[in-house]
């Protein structure tokens, strides 16, 4: 492959631990909100992931992101472990991998000036004097379609797209390798979702930015990414090259995603065969996680998990069907 | 939150939904406000608006009743004490006592309550039990036995008053500030400025402790109220200010021994009392209204 790998994840795990007690605390049990994933994300590359809300999508950043530790497993940033890194070098890989959260409501500092926000990496990094980061914020505002005078404001006077480009401008502000997007339309409206995509889609280009970019639907990340990944409670079912994906896909969970998928009009949610609740991550079913819900489910499914199986290149499936 | 194992049906809201705005009927502020202004005039023109110096006795003039009443004089339009002092003039300028007083408190309590719960809700996990324990345990300590204990060593004086309220007092303060900090530090530009690499100090100092202003204002403006009728309380008790200095709280002790003949010298300084713990009281609960934190956080 030509292309070179920039974020690497290995048998990531995140358990969180349901603990009991006041002062003497004992463990009864973990919340298995990533389970062993593996994946590789290629530079100037997207990487969808996607799966029903609580199947561990924001974990799995929040872990990338470093705003919680691994429960065990390895990430690898341009082929260095992240977990070697020294306070130093952590504090500087933060430079290379930012965010940008669900709701633009609340991941704007509410007491702050739209300058103050797009800057604070900058001046938390001491990246350049004043005046040039004063310029860089009027660049960015310009990049991502505002104007200089909304530098001034706060917040709170823009509407929920504005703030996302808002949200957008600040997380390019350090000239980072990649960005990591948390659902970044979920909370958009639907005439405006495009819009932003259509700006991440140029941003990209224009900086080779890699993105990795979750939600919850499907649609939402078909046209911006290389490969998909579809995750289900921790798990990850299937990862393929979108293509392949939606053209073949192999999972039947990912066949009933997709079949789910809205195709013209987005209001006209029909399930067609996702049918019962999704399990707990506290308490997944043995053997395939996925089996008290599968329509192909057999005997074996019930007893053993299935292991992860490249299928064709790039392709791969947890399924005992393959 | 999740090192001290509470409910995990918290846990899990991170991002809980949005509180949809009520539309509530403000009260109207203007009985409060006016209160606090009558106060505040006080405070700043008590030299100019005084018609004696508080301090000037003429015994020829003791105890003279209330200028309405028989025996009262123009000159002394709220009487005089058994010093012959005008009682109008030491009202006035009794309120930049209690302003000193509540002041100093809160900003004694205020600077430790706000510093340990800023620490106990960001850090959480054992830090936290530690300086809740702690403070469970300030609070179950009396009040007035760390005032008595303070004034046998330092002496009753004003000070005293201050250091004993502020040393005393902050467990709520931490405790409010705890709170505001356990929820703000889960919001999604607190993590943020984690991302864009913000120490520990930088996150409390510049993106925890601005949304909390309001809430300390609020709780600032009520708590000023409580503090004028402890140290009123205090100096009735002879625990606080000393004599000769002009305290509501000491009027109020100095003019018991002669009730049953001089009305006026219990009732004026009680009345100032009431009108600034009210002022504060309405005016804290019009804040909050104003400046609901919630609001402020979208
Ligand atoms: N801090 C936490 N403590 C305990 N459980 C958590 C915590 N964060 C997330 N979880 C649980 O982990 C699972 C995955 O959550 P999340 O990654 O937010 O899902 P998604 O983003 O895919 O909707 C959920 O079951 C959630 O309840
Ligand atoms: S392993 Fe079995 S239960 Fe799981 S998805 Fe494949 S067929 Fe269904
Ligand atoms: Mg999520």
């Amino acid at each position: 492959m030509s292309k070179k790998k920039i974020i690497s994840v290995e048998n990531l795990k995140k358990y969180f631990p349901i603990t009991k007690g006041f002062i003497f605390t004992n463990v009864i049990g973990n919340v298995k909100a990533v389970d062993n994933i593996s994946f590789d994300i290629l530079e100037g590359q997207t990487l969808g992931l996607v799966g029903e809300s609580g199947c561990g999508k924001s974990t799995t950043a929040n872990v990338l992101l470093g705003l919680e530790p691994p429960t065990s497993g390895q990430i690898k940033f341009q082929g260095e472990d992240i977990a070697q890194f020294s306070k130093t070098q952590l504090f500087s890989f933060r430079r290379n991998i930012q965010a940008v959260f669900q709701d633009p409501f609340r991941s704007l500092s509410p007491r702050k000036k739209v300058k103050q926000i797009i800057s604070e990496p900058m001046s938390v990094h001491r990246v350049g004097l004043r005046e040039m980061q004063y310029e860089r914020v009027m660049e960015l505002l310009s990049l991502v379609g505002l104007s200089p005078e909304h530098a001034e404001l706060y917040p709170h006077e823009f509407s929920g797209g504005q703030r996302q480009r808002i949200a957008i401008a600040r997380a390019l502000s350090l000239n980072p390798k990649t960005i990591i997007l948390d659902e970044p339309l979920s909370a958009l409206d639907v005439s405006i979702q495009a819009q932003i995509l259509n700006l991440l889609i140029d941003l990209q280009k224009k900086f080779n930015l890699t993105f990795l970019i979750i939600s919850h639907d499907l649609a939402v990340v078909e046209h911006i990414s290389d490969n998909i990944g579809v995750m289900y409670l921790g798990i990850l079912a299937e990862i393929a090259p979108s293509d392949k994906l939606y053209s073949n896909p192999k999972h039947p969970y990912t066949v009933a995603l997709l079949e789910s998928v809205p195709i013209a009009d987005p209001d006209a949610k029909v399930e067609v065969s996702l049918e019962g609740e999704v399990p707990s991550p506290l308490n997944p079913p043995p053997g395939c996680r996925f089996h008290p819900r599968c329509p192909k489910a057999k005997a074996e499914c019930k007893k053993t998990e299935p292991e992860m199986k490249e299928i064709t290149s790039g392709h791969f499936v947890s399924c005992h069907l393959y | 939150m999740k090192e001290n194992g509470q409910d995990i049906s918290q846990a899990l809201s991170i991002t809980p939904p949005d509180v949809t705005e009520k539309k509530l009927k403000v009260r109207k502020p203007y009985l409060g406000l006016f209160f606090l202004g009558v106060f505040f005039f006080m405070v700043i023109f008590a030299d100019l608006i005084s018609p004696y110096d508080p301090f000037a006795s003429d015994l020829s003039k003791g105890t003279l009743p209330p200028s309405w009443q028989e025996g009262g004089t123009a000159a002394h339009l709220l009487g005089t004490d058994f010093l012959g002092r005008d009682q109008l003039s030491r009202i006035i300028h009794g309120s930049r006592m209690s302003l000193v007083v509540s002041v100093g408190c809160i900003l004694i309590y205020g600077t430790i309550g706000i510093i340990l719960g800023l620490i106990s809700g960001f850090f959480g996990g054992k830090t936290d039990m530690f300086i809740m324990r702690l403070s469970d345990i300030w609070q179950s300590v009396p009040g007035l036995i760390v005032i008595l204990l303070l004034v046998s060593v330092i002496g009753a004086s004003a000070k005293t008053v201050i250091i004993s309220i502020g040393i005393t007092g902050w467990p709520q303060f931490a405790r409010v500030v705890r709170g505001e900090c356990l929820s703000l530090k889960e919001r999604d530009f607190v993590r943020l400025a984690r991302v864009a690499g913000c120490s520990n100090f930088q996150i409390m100092a510049s993106h925890i402790f601005p949304n909390i202003i309001n809430t300390l204002l609020v709780l600032s403006t009520i708590q000023i109220a409580g503090i004028i009728v402890l140290s009123a309380t205090l100096s009735f008790l002879g625990l606080g200010t000393q004599p000769p200095s002009c305290d509501w709280g000491l009027m109020l002790a100095e003019g018991r021994q002669y009730i049953t003949y001089a009305w006026w010298l219990v009732t004026f300084p009680g009345i100032a009392i009431a009108i600034t713990v009210i002022g504060f009281n309405l005016t804290g609960d019009w804040l909050r209204e104003i400046l609901d934190p919630k609001q402020m956080l979208r």
